[in-house]
C-alpha cells in the first residue's frame, strides 16, 4: 500500500528452475523451440537498459497510484468498483475488424483515441505478420454458435 | 552509489537537470515566508538563471523545491491532484500538515528513484502558519525555520544566530534576503535572483530581488560621499 509513483527497476530476487519454461525432459533449461524467446538466464537478466523496466511498468504503476490515492480519499469502495468495471469490460466484445481490441475497455480507460505499436502489432514487433485475425464471417459463426446453445 | 548508510547527495541520474540550490522558509507573526534562489544547472551549464522554485501546490500551501527538477515537479503535480480530490471529498481545503505528510510519504516510498528535497509551508485556518522540512530520505520535520539545498550548509551559522520567533513580515523578508544572499555568494549551484512568497491567509504576496537589491556581504560598493 505504499505510494509508488515510479516503476521498480525490475531486478529479480532469484532466478532458477521454477522461473523457467522448459521441456518435460529438461526442466531447468528454457526451451526455445516450444516457447521461443530468450536463450539463457544471463541474457534475460543481464545487460538490460534501465529504461526498459521503467517503460514496461509505467502505465501499471500510474494506475495503481491513482487507485491508491482514491482509496485514501474516497474509501475502499472506489478502487474496488473501478476494478470491477474494468474486469467486466475486459470480458466484452473484441471486434475482429478492430484487430481483436477490447473496445469497451479502451473507452473506459480513456485510451480509445490513442494508437500505439501495441495496437498495430498486438504480440509485439517480433510477431509481425504472424497474428491471424479471423475474418468477419468466422466471428459471426462463432456468435451464432454461442446463441444456438441452450 | 556507495552502500553505506549515508545519503548520496550527488544521486542525480545521468543528464538530469539539478536544482542544487538554496531554499528557506520561516514562520513569522501571522504567516509564513518562503524564499529561494533562482539557478538551475545541468552540470556546469546554468540551464535557467531565473527559475521559480516556489511552487503553489494548493491555495495557501506552497513548497520550495530542491534536488532534481523533474522529480520535484512530478511530486508537486501528484500532490496538487491528490489535494483537489481531498477538498472535493471533505468539503474543506487540506491543512498544511496533510499536504506535508503526503509529500513525505511519497518521497519515502520512492526514495530509491527520487532525488527531491522539499520545504512545504503554508497557512491554514486551524493552525495558522506552519513550515515542514522534508529532506532527501523522506523524513518530515516541523520547524519554525527550515533551510535546504546545497547552499544551505553555508548559512546554518547565520540562521542560528539571527533567527527570532514571531518576527514581523518585513523583518522576516530582511532576514531571509540576507541569508539567501550569503549562500549565493559561496555556493556555486546557487545564484541569480531571490524570489519570495509570503502567505498569511489573507493574501499571497510575491517578492523579487535582483542585482542591487541583493545585499552584498563582503564586496559592498564603496559608498558615495
Amino acid at each position: 500500500m505504499s505510494f509508488r509513483i515510479v516503476p521498480d527497476s525490475g531486478f529479480a530476487d532469484s532466478v532458477g528452475r521454477g522461473t523457467v519454461t522448459g521441456a518435460p525432459s529438461a526442466v531447468g533449461v528454457h526451451d526455445t523451440l516450444r516457447h521461443g524467446g530468450v536463450l539463457s538466464h544471463a541474457s534475460e537478466h543481464n545487460d538490460r537498459h534501465p529504461l526498459e523496466a521503467r517503460l514496461a511498468g509505467w502505465d501499471r504503476t500510474r494506475d495503481e497510484m491513482q487507485m491508491e490515492a482514491m482509496r485514501r480519499v474516497y474509501g475502499l469502495g472506489e478502487p474496488v468498483r473501478r476494478g470491477m468495471e474494468l474486469h467486466v469490460a475486459k470480458l466484452g466484445w473484441t471486434p475482429s475488424v478492430m484487430g481483436n481490441a477490447p473496445v469497451g475497455l479502451e473507452v473506459l480507460k480513456g485510451t480509445d483515441t490513442q494508437l500505439s505499436v501495441d495496437d498495430v502489432y498486438p504480440g509485439g514487433v517480433a510477431s509481425m505478420g504472424r497474428n491471424k485475425v479471423g475474418g468477419f464471417h468466422d466471428e459471426m459463426e462463432r456468435g451464432l454458435a454461442r446463441a444456438r446453445q441452450f | 552509489m556507495d552502500h553505506s548508510l549515508g545519503i548520496d547527495w550527488k544521486a542525480l541520474k545521468k543528464g538530469e537537470v539539478s536544482m542544487g540550490t538554496t531554499i528557506a522558509a520561516v514562520k513569522y507573526d501571522g504567516g509564513v515566508l518562503l524564499a529561494a534562489d533562482s539557478r538551475t544547472t545541468t552540470g556546469a551549464y546554468i540551464a535557467n538563471r531565473v527559475t521559480d522554485k516556489l511552487t503553489q501546490i494548493y491555495d495557501n500551501i506552497w513548497c520550495c523545491r530542491s534536488g532534481s527538477a523533474a522529480d520535484t515537479q512530478a511530486v508537486a503535480d501528484i500532490l496538487h491532484y491528490y489535494l483537489q480530490m481531498y477538498e472535493a471529498q471533505n468539503g474543506a481545503p487540506p491543512t498544511v500538515r496533510v499536504a506535508a505528510n503526503l509529500a513525505a510519504e511519497m518521497c519515502y516510498s520512492n526514495k530509491d528513484n527520487l532525488s527531491a528535497g522539499l520545504i512545504v509551508a503554508g497557512w491554514d485556518a486551524k493552525s495558522g502558519g506552519e513550515v515542514y522540512s522534508i529532506p532527501l530520505g523522506g523524513s518530515i520535520h516541523k520547524q519554525d525555520i527550515a533551510i535546504g539545498g546545497s547552499g544551505s550548509t553555508y548559512i546554518y551559522g547565520y540562521v542560528d544566530t539571527n533567527f527570532r520567533k514571531d518576527m514581523t513580515r518585513e523583518e522576516a523578508i530582511d532576514f531571509l534576503k540576507h541569508a539567501i544572499a550569503l549562500a549565493m555568494e559561496r555556493d556555486g549551484s546557487s545564484g541569480g535572483v531571490i524570489r519570495m512568497a509570503a502567505i498569511d491567509g489573507k493574501s499571497i504576496d510575491r517578492y523579487f530581488f535582483a542585482d542591487a537589491d541583493i545585499p552584498a556581504a563582503w564586496n559592498a560598493p564603496a559608498s558615495a560621499t
